[in-house]
């Protein structure tokens, strides 16, 4: 795996590189500053899996570096993880905004180290065979080979404020560091979503996601919170804080949003996409499995029962 | 006792420790004689949120602790609506606590 790692203290970047290579990453490129960050990218050959990027440093900060990289097409979803210290940890709101994909604190510690890393090297993984499914769909050039199943948390075309969901697990872990305990969630499910994949092609699947998710982040667009598809048609919105949501209008919000693309779906001889908007469920967040449970019980909520399907394979890409 | 591959970085922190001792004084007093009082705190807190990262990890726990309640105060005194001599107040006692112990800790 190679690995991009930006900080602007040369001591802590070679602290750093040790540990890296004590867990078996070698092929390292460490800079001391966003510029020679983006300089390292724009090298031809370069080509980096994962970023660790301190948040505090002078002149361009790790959270504008995330979003410039983040606006490089190859690296739209390439794990960026955030290193920062107590006094910054305000910033981290601002970082999984901008796309950041988890974050670890400063000092280093080696086991927690090696626990984000191993979940880094998965989301990798994961993403090598997405890009190999895209890059299979770009050759066939309108013959569609794009392969996925209705239970992939899939990245969705145009869908800027969605963030993947083990992200989306990680911001709410950091609500349990910044004294703000109380956070919300709720899904939003697509209720024909397994008809609808069944009838369409995979790229037309897609195109109804994105259709969605463009009411989504429409109806949404007030709102401080930060949403994901988790697979199975199912979208899930955190919030930071327990404050009350007229659930039901975004609902009515969101279904008549929908309607708009009607002819769309009628020309592809395919059923319109009706969404149910579950509960707002709340929690205190203090570990990485209530984070998990609570999205898991956003879930259930909008789906009803049997909603778990799902689940299983997101905890084992998060374990 | 520090992983031997370490050793190298710690010699560098430490190395760094006596003008970074003498950098944090001057800053000290200038916030004190009121020169640029914000932007001496700002540097104050630069200088130990750089060593709060390092300072545990390279074998120094109390240097590590100490940079790192500084660097925190220092932030919220910049962010605060109080008046910043008034914020000083609590990050001076912290400071001279660091630079005590840094000093105590000048040969390594």
């Amino acid at each position: 795996m190679k690995i991009l790692a930006v900080d602007d203290d040369p001591v802590f970047l070679d602290i750093l590189g040790v540990a890296l290579r004590n867990l078996g990453f070698h092929d390292l490129t460490l800079v001391l500053s966003g510029d020679e960050a983006l300089a390292e990218m724009e090298v031809k050959g370069n080509s980096f899996d994962c970023f660790l990027l301190d948040i505090h440093m002078p002149e361009m900060d790790g959270v504008e570096l995330c979003r410039r990289i983040r606006q490089i097409a190859r690296y739209r979803r390439a794990p960026i993880m955030m290193v920062t210290s107590m006094s910054a940890r305000h910033y981290i709101d601002d970082a999984f905004a901008a796309g950041a994909t988890d974050y670890l604190m400063k000092p280093l510690d080696s086991i927690e180290l090696k626990a984000r890393m191993g979940v880094i090297e998965r989301l990798v993984y994961e993403q090598m065979r997405t890009n190999l499914l895209e890059q299979q769909n770009n050759r066939a050039a309108g013959i569609l080979e794009l392969q996925f199943d209705l239970h992939t948390p899939v990245s969705i075309p145009g869908f800027e404020r969605g963030i993947e969901y083990l992200a989306l697990e990680n911001y709410l872990l950091t609500l349990g560091i910044r004294e703000s305990y109380m956070s919300s969630a709720f899904a939003i499910s697509i209720r024909n979503a397994g008809l609808i994949f069944g009838m369409a092609s995979p790229v037309t699947f897609m195109n109804m996601l994105a259709d969605v998710s463009s009411v989504l982040e429409e109806v949404l667009k007030s709102q401080q919170a930060l949403m994901s598809y988790a697979g199975d048609g199912v979208f899930v919105v955190a919030l930071n804080g327990a404050g009350a949501l007229d659930l039901a209008t975004i609902e009515r919000e969101l279904n008549e949003g929908i309607a708009t693309f009607e002819n769309i779906y009628v020309v592809d001889r395919l059923p319109m996409p009706t969404v149910k908007v579950g509960q707002l469920v709340r929690s205190t967040l203090f570990s990485r499995n209530r984070a998990s449970r609570m999205l898991d019980r956003a879930i259930a909520s909008a789906v009803g029962p049997g909603a778990e399907r799902g689940a299983g394979m997101r905890r084992q890409l998060a374990s | 006792m520090i992983n031997a591959a370490l050793v190298p970085m710690r010699t560098k922190f430490v190395g760094q420790m006596l003008s970074r001792l003498g950098q944090l004084e001057a800053l000290r007093c200038a916030v004190n004689d009121g020169r640029e009082p914000r932007p001496s705190m700002a540097e104050i807190g630069q200088i130990a949120h750089r060593m709060s990262g390092v300072a545990e990890t390279l074998g120094f726990p109390r240097i590590g602790r100490l940079s790192m309640e500084v660097d925190m105060q220092v932030s919220a005194a910049l962010s605060a609506q109080a008046q910043l001599s008034q914020s000083w107040r609590s990050v001076e006692p912290l400071l001279e606590d660091l630079l005590d112990e840094m000093e105590a800790n000048l040969d390594g």
